[in-house]
């Protein structure tokens, strides 16, 4: 049986508890989570470390946040696909976002499965 | 009919905890050999996306992604309701009780004035009837009375009296309430506009027909935003349209789902008269009095 290589991710949220259920969602549907961090700031430099196929990125974070490891991210690499992930449903967010460089804004709550379809499509590439 | 609700964050942790819980018992009776689960069932709407991406500019991508993006808490809810198991989440929504029925309560929308903003973003172009069966789930001030002998709820020859729109509905509450009540519907295309309802053709991988996600404010007190989607439009009637609105309109403006199956705000619509009652007004009056995430129990 030809076994897939599973999709390797980085996750990023300053809220611990969905960091760790989040994770712990992925891993059960075989997507590997390589690294995680809760601001900004770790958020580049585990990218950096790692090298994911897929970024994941909460943009609420303090001091260090979702706009900063986005556009250092994206200095770094412009193709990996970023994931924004934002409860702000307002259009100058989704402007910024878009101008710096997000792959795709997921709006909270959001629809895991879809989620992991999309993991599915950009890890393809 | 399926529809369903979302709400906030903590509730998508502790369901997302519980669906890990489930998966990971699923896995441990699994045999090894068939370990890739959900990608293979996502294909088909993975393609969809694909499709899409294909001929959406990025901006409606972006769209895209939010509509489908609202589905999860709804599912899980379901999926719990679905297996046997007497799960803690089972009782979010609904408290048990032996009398009477009780209408969930979540929290009263944030207006500034009694006027709310709505915009209808119709993905499927709509024909004008159905276009307007829509804005009169909203606007209708018209009243149904239905026999108890179809309602059960009062003796046969008794009256209920139901609306078919919120405004009228709304209207019907003379009574000061604490929280600004609305009273009126402005339908608007700004994206600022604090009910966004988005008629799409597709359908929503977990089968719902509709689904309401709403944005509550930083302390939890209010609801800022709600984005309410109706799925398969184009297969619906307008009739089914305009009470999957009506019932969704109801999550949007702070209720949570009816334990009585013939309520409008039952979690699956299958009343034979899916209009405003006065047990869903009388919890609205409270609702916006300042209770909250709370169940109103009805007068029977
Ligand atoms: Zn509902």
């Amino acid at each position: 049986m030809n076994r897939p290589t599973f999709p390797q991710v980085i996750v990023v949220d300053d809220d611990e508890a969905t960091v760790e259920v989040f994770s712990e969602y992925l891993e059960l549907n075989n997507v590997k989570v390589l690294a995680t961090a809760h601001n900004g700031f770790d958020a580049v430099k585990i990218f950096q470390q790692n090298r994911p196929e897929i970024v994941f990125i909460d943009v609420m974070m303090p001091i260090y946040d979702g706009f900063y490891a986005l556009e250092k991210i994206r200095e770094i690499d412009p193709d990996v696909p970023i994931v924004m992930v934002t409860a702000d449903l307002s259009k100058a967010t989704e402007e910024r976002l878009v101008s710096l460089g997000a792959s795709k804004i997921i709006y909270k709550p959001f629809d895991i499965p879809e989620l992991l379809d999309c993991i599915e499509t950009y890890a393809k590439r | 009919m399926k529809t369903e609700y979302t709400q906030d964050l903590e509730l998508q942790r502790i369901l997302l905890r519980e669906i890990n819980k489930k998966l990971k018992s699923q896995k441990a009776l699994q045999n090894k050999d068939s370990a890739t689960p959900s990608f293979g069932e996502l294909q088909s709407m993975c393609e969809q996306i694909t499709k899409s991406q294909k001929r959406a500019s990025y901006k409606t991508i972006l769209a895209v992604a939010a509509i489908l993006s609202v589905g999860f808490l709804a599912t899980s809810f379901m999926s719990l309701d679905n297996s046997n198991e007497s799960s803690p989440l089972s009782t979010y929504y609904v408290v048990e009780n032996v009398r009477g029925d009780k209408l969930g309560i979540n929290t009263h929308l944030a207006l500034s004035d009694d006027s709310v903003s709505v915009r209808i973003l119709d993905r499927v172009g709509l024909d004008a009837p159905t276009i307007n069966a829509i804005k009169m789930a909203i606007l209708s001030e018209e009243t149904v009375e239905i026999d108890g002998s179809i309602t059960h709820k009062t003796r046969p020859d008794d009256y209920s009296t139901y609306y078919v729109g919120w405004k009228g509905a709304l209207g019907s509450i003379t009574e000061p309430t604490k929280n600004i009540l609305p009273k009126s519907f402005v339908f608007s295309d700004s994206s600022n506009a604090q009910i966004t309802i988005e008629i799409v053709g597709h359908t929503n991988p977990d089968g719902y027909d509709g689904i309401t996600r709403s944005i509550l404010s930083a302390d939890n007190n209010s609801i800022t935003k709600s984005h309410i989607t109706v799925y398969n439009a184009d297969k619906k009637s307008s009739n089914e349209i305009e009470t999957i609105i009506r019932h969704e309109f109801g999550h949007a403006l702070g209720l949570k789902h009816s334990t009585d199956p013939d309520d409008l705000m039952a979690p699956t619509i299958t009343s034979a008269y899916p209009f405003i009652s006065e047990c869903v007004l009388e919890g609205l009056f409270h609702l916006y009095d300042g209770m909250s995430q709370e169940e109103y129990e009805c007068k029977s």
